[in-house]
């Protein structure tokens, strides 16, 4: 029964409620709670598949044992609360699907993260012999005749800067941008971005993933603009002059739909989420995150407050 | 590890430096003038960035002289090459402030700007 709801859950969630977060326009007016929504959407739905592969593996666990101590209560009166007409096929399909569910994304962000950290660690390589520092800027400056800026996650992040950046933009424009970068190091955006594009990656078939990565990508390019605290007409003048900046003739031009929401936002700004819909948002989001663990434990902690064991001794205590 | 770095980043900047090739006795009469540093300190940094494909070295008499692989233009080349491509695997290694953008829509975003923002007319 819980598992049945939980996949129930996962599903409903996983499709047509994260099609339906995704249309909303409340998540642009203030990022950091939109970010936190759909960090709660996706995990709420893994969490409650997994749930669903857990709660029917679980008669058939010897785990059952610990749990009973635990609660001080009759482990069969657990194993009762937790049978399905499934029976024992169904048990190893539960546990199946749990160890394939957890293997496949830890191999995917484990993956991800070594692919990262080695890639990173070549360009601080490649950057320690070409860039120079400018402490006054907070940001190394390579020379190089396209205008970008971008910075390179770790301990510590590095900001980086071509000499052509430094020669299109103002130095308010360019102290705009670079605090953008900063916000980006300090608010952990790349851990988040990790995380998102490891569900993607792991699981593609599930459109919360999908669409959380793509939304997550332009909610935390929106969130560092706000955080930055520059003057917005400066970040967005930054922000054109930086994409004009770049070379025109590359075919693959991804950045379009996301640049061009950040501007219109930078330039008409909507007003921010009001404090009774922030606490709803956080409200869900705690929910959302709580609910697929109690509906899990919930067949436990109902046999728990079942104070009689069945007359006989179960065979093998 | 990090010290190395700096030492290898320091003999690098030395070889861009100078036109022709250099022995390692040149580098370290070069960069004795500003520091302390070993004959084969900078030996061993020298054949480092020989097994990095970074340097090469020909023979002259006894000696070596070494000659950086690539000029420093084509070094930052090849660094912005991994930094301005699209690949999916890039995009996690990096935030950039603003990703490659169609001709189009930076004709958007100027429009956008021309517009103004906050009631201020672009500069």
């Amino acid at each position: 029964m819980a598992a049945a709801l939980l996949l129930g859950y996962a599903i409903l969630v996983g499709w047509p409620g994260a099609r339906l977060l995704n249309r909303t326009q409340w998540p642009q007016r203030s990022p950091g709670c939109g970010i936190w929504a759909w960090q709660a959407l996706s995990a709420s739905v893994l969490l409650a598949a997994l749930g669903a592969a857990a709660t029917l593996a679980l008669p058939s666990l010897p785990l059952t044992g610990g749990l009973a101590e635990v609660l001080d209560a009759c482990w069969l009166a657990i194993r009762q609360h937790y049978a399905q007409p499934g029976g024992t096929p169904a048990a190893v399909l539960g546990a199946v699907a749990a160890t394939v569910l957890v293997a496949r994304l830890g191999w995917v962000a484990g993956t991800q993260t070594v692919s990262n950290a080695r890639r990173r660690s070549w360009q601080r390589r490649h950057l320690l012999l070409v860039a120079q520092p400018k402490p006054v800027l907070g940001a190394v400056v390579v020379p190089h005749p396209t205008a970008a800026i971008y910075c390179l996650p770790g301990r510590p992040g590095t900001i980086v800067c071509t000499s052509a950046a430094i020669a299109t933009l103002t130095t308010r424009q360019l102290q705009a941008a670079l605090a953008h970068e900063r916000a980006h190091l300090r608010c952990r955006h790349s851990l988040l971005l990790l995380g998102a594009t490891s569900l993607r990656a792991a699981f593609p078939f599930v459109p919360a993933f999908t669409l959380a990565r793509d939304q997550l990508t332009a909610l935390t390019e929106m969130h560092a603009d706000d955080a930055a605290g520059a003057d917005r007409h400066l970040m967005a003048t930054a922000l054109v002059k930086l994409a004009e900046g770049s070379a025109p003739d590359v075919v693959l031009a991804v950045g379009g739909p996301t640049a061009l929401a950040r501007v219109r936002r930078l330039a008409a700004p909507p007003a921010p989420l009001q404090w009774p819909w922030r606490f709803v948002v956080g409200a869900a989001t705690v929910a959302a995150l709580i609910l697929p663990g109690v509906v899990a434990a919930w067949p436990a902690l109902t046999a728990a407050l079942i104070d009689y064991c069945p007359p006989f001794p179960p065979a093998g205590l | 590890m990090r010290q190395l770095g700096q030492l290898e980043a320091v003999v690098m900047a030395q070889l861009w430096a100078v036109e022709e090739a250099m022995s390692a006795r040149d580098v370290v009469n070069h960069l004795r003038q500003s520091r302390d540093i070993a004959y084969t300190t900078v030996l061993t940094v020298l054949e480092n960035l020989r097994h990095k494909d970074l340097v090469t070295r020909v023979k002259d008499g006894r000696a070596y002289r070494y000659r950086p692989r690539l000029t420093r233009e084509e070094h930052s080349a090849a660094l912005m090459q991994e930094v301005l491509g699209t690949s999916e695997d890039r995009q996690g290694t990096l935030l950039r402030f603003v990703e490659q953008i169609s001709p189009e829509d930076v004709a958007r975003l100027r429009d956008i700007l021309n517009a103004g923002v906050d009631g201020k007319r672009a500069p």
